[in-house]
């Protein structure tokens, strides 16, 4: 008995017979002949199944893929004959014959894409800005009309944003004093007046990168959980399950966050300022070889009380920045756990953009207006 | 065509089962029950290979697995197929390339036919038109389908179910019951299903082994089951019928 393809000679319509089992080799064999006959010009192609007492997956396959390939060069092809189990396997992927409809998809209109964009930041920036209203309800207006707040939960964000980042905060802002003073001691060596180096470091501190390291940082630590743990309990339905409850998915779950990094990001910028400051006293110290108090009386010299208040109103706009757009990552994205590396990327992105905005802005706001 | 011998197992110090002993036939359908956290997933996982028992053999063909290498496990793991109670989806790539996937790591089939046969399982469960989906896009009985269609994907000589029809409404959980003899029948696959479902097991099994505590309660055919006067096989099959 054998148990090999049997395919007759060349020609041009009589039937392919096929006996024993339709493997993969013998599919392969198979589709070598059909696409024989189709080269020769054949439009109607049999293969008698009669002799058939197997096939497998892969031998179905090939048979599918035969039948494609008449049906692409506008032939046909017939299959005939099949018995008990072959019958049935075949009965039973019929439907996959065809190969697949293309995916649906829209056409579109590069114009119309334009258009639809930005409705959609339109309305992102409109949820956004329900999202800061909700919270500032919850933090600070509802705790006055005695609907609590979750202390717990409050204090444990703060721990987690606030304590627990302050040693990287402070080692980056002092490393960040150190290369400031640097820079600008090689610049003021020039001008022989490198005690200015204390005020630039501390004016710089002060207005500017104190607030904006900090920010950054804060973003890629706490903007980035926020969303996170968000977005995962939007997708394993937790959100969904507050809500059944009656919760207020703003007063459970933001105002402890929003609450948390009001407080935390300017004092976490307040050691930031310090520790900066303080790269640059190290710097002027050690290496450019003036004293203590001869730094210290020049700092005190050139920073003012509105330099300190610049960097404060920054951070707490910063802070709000990166609660608001955490929290609305988070809880609109959709699917499944691959969505949420999404989300976390794109809100610490965004944060960081933005942050750099507002900074642009608060500083033409001083140019122009001092 | 596999035999379990005074298998024990569990995660860490806990165990979960204790002295278990049981032969599998070729070409049957075994259907694993048993009240909820008794221990079937781990039964199943010790099976395949993914958990090594604390003691005892399990031999397939004769051959002993527990402590075989992993390349000897992949190699005998080719002819099993499995779809996990969780389903196991992997949602970074479409519905058709999850089924491809166990096509593309053997290497057992030529490059162009594997969307071919990737889309023959997904239309053997329901499912043809929706290989360009990705599995997060899917409804949970959906989900489920899919992950029969991998488990199937490689022709298996024996395919493990974990709850197949958990989630599904009975007019689909009724549809995959068929599917599984149907594919016993043509394909003359060994299947074992681990089932709450007394309907399901009802149509597919040929026979029932029951766990309770760790240990087998009951092995057997349906009819001898409906016999057994053991209060544990009788608290799970009288079900329902209280209500006369
Ligand atoms: N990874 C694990 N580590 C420790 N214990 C586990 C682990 N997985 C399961 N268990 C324990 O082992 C026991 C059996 O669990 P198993 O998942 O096998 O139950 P099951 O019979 O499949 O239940 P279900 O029907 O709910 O799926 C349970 O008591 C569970 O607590
Ligand atoms: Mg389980």
């Amino acid at each position: 008995m054998t148990k090999k393809t049997g395919i007759d000679s060349a020609g041009g319509s009589e039937p392919i017979t096929l006996r024993g089992t339709l493997s993969l080799s013998e599919g392969r064999e198979l589709l070598e002949t059909v696409k024989e006959r189709i080269r020769a010009g054949a439009k109607e192609i049999q293969i008698d199944l009669a002799g058939l007492d197997g096939i497998d997956s892969p031998g179905a396959a090939t048979l599918i893929q035969a039948w494609r390939l008449a049906r692409q060069k506008g032939g046909r092809l017939r299959l005939s004959g099949a018995r008990g189990k072959t019958a049935a396997f075949l009965e039973l992927i019929r439907e996959s014959f065809p190969p697949p409809a293309p995916p649906l998809r829209p056409s579109r209109n590069p114009l119309a894409g334009l258009g639809e964009k930005g409705l959609v930041a339109l309305a992102e920036i409109r949820a956004a800005g329900r999202l800061v209203v909700e919270a500032v309800y919850w933090s600070f207006i509802a705790p006055l009309e005695g609907r609590g707040l979750r202390w717990k939960s409050l204090i444990g964000e703060i721990d987690e944003m606030g304590f627990k980042a302050i040693g990287i905060v402070a080692l980056i802002n002092f490393l960040l004093g150190v290369v400031v003073a640097m820079l600008s001691a090689a610049q003021l060596r020039l001008f022989g007046v490198q005690i200015l180096v204390a005020s630039l470091v501390v004016i710089g501190f002060a207005r500017e990168l104190a607030a904006l390291m900090t920010g950054i940082v804060v973003s890629a630590r706490s903007g980035a959980a926020i969303t996170a743990e968000l977005a995962a309990m939007t997708v394993f339905e937790e959100v969904d399950a507050l809500k059944s409850m009656g919760q207020n998915v703003s007063r459970f779950l933001i105002a402890p966050k929003f609450l948390a990094i009001i407080v935390c990001l300017p004092l976490l910028t307040a050691i930031g300022f310090v520790t900066g400051v303080a790269g640059g006293f190290a710097l002027g110290i050690f290496s450019l070889g003036f004293t203590f108090n001869r730094w210290w009386e020049q700092t005190l010299e050139a920073v003012t009380t509105g330099d300190l208040l610049q960097g404060f109103i920054k951070s707490l706009v910063f802070a709000v920045i990166i609660v608001v757009v955490g929290c609305h990552h988070g809880l609109r994205v959709k699917g499944g756990p691959r969505a949420i590396g999404q989300a976390t990327t794109r809100a610490v992105v965004q944060d960081i953009f933005l942050i750099i905005v507002a900074d642009l802005v608060f500083a033409s706001l001083f140019y122009f207006l001092a | 065509m596999i035999r379990v011998a005074g298998l024990s197992a569990g995660y860490g110090d806990r165990q979960v089962l204790e002295n278990i002993g049981f032969d599998i036939f070729p070409g049957e359908i075994l259907t694993i029950v048993g009240t909820s956290g008794c221990g079937k997933t781990t039964l199943l996982k010790n099976l395949i290979g993914l958990a090594a028992p604390a003691r005892g053999s399990i031999r397939y063909w004769g051959r002993e697995i527990t402590g075989l290498d992993d390349e000897a496990l992949n190699r005998l793991r080719r002819k099993i197929g499995v779809s996990f109670q969780s389903n196991a989806l992997f949602n970074s790539i479409s519905v058709a390339e999850n089924v491809a996937l166990p096509l593309r790591e053997s290497r057992a089939v030529d490059q162009e036919i594997i969307p071919v046969i990737s889309r023959m399982k997904l239309s053997l469960v329901g499912l043809g038109d929706t290989a360009h989906l990705m599995p997060d896009s899917l409804s949970g009985g959906m989900k489920k389908r899919v992950a029969f269609a991998r488990a199937v994907a490689l022709d298996p000589e024996i395919v493990f179910f974990d709850e197949p029809s958990s989630g599904l409404d009975p007019v689909t959980a009724a549809g995959l019951d068929r599917l599984i003899r149907r594919l016993r029948d043509l394909l003359e696959i060994t299947a074992v299903v681990v089932t709450h479902d007394l309907a399901s097991i009802r149509a597919i099994a040929d026979r029932v082994l029951m766990l309770a505590e760790g240990r087998i309660v009951f092995l057997g055919g349906l009819e001898e089951a409906d016999r057994s006067a053991d209060p544990v096989v009788r608290a799970f099959f009288d079900r329902g019928r209280e209500r006369k």
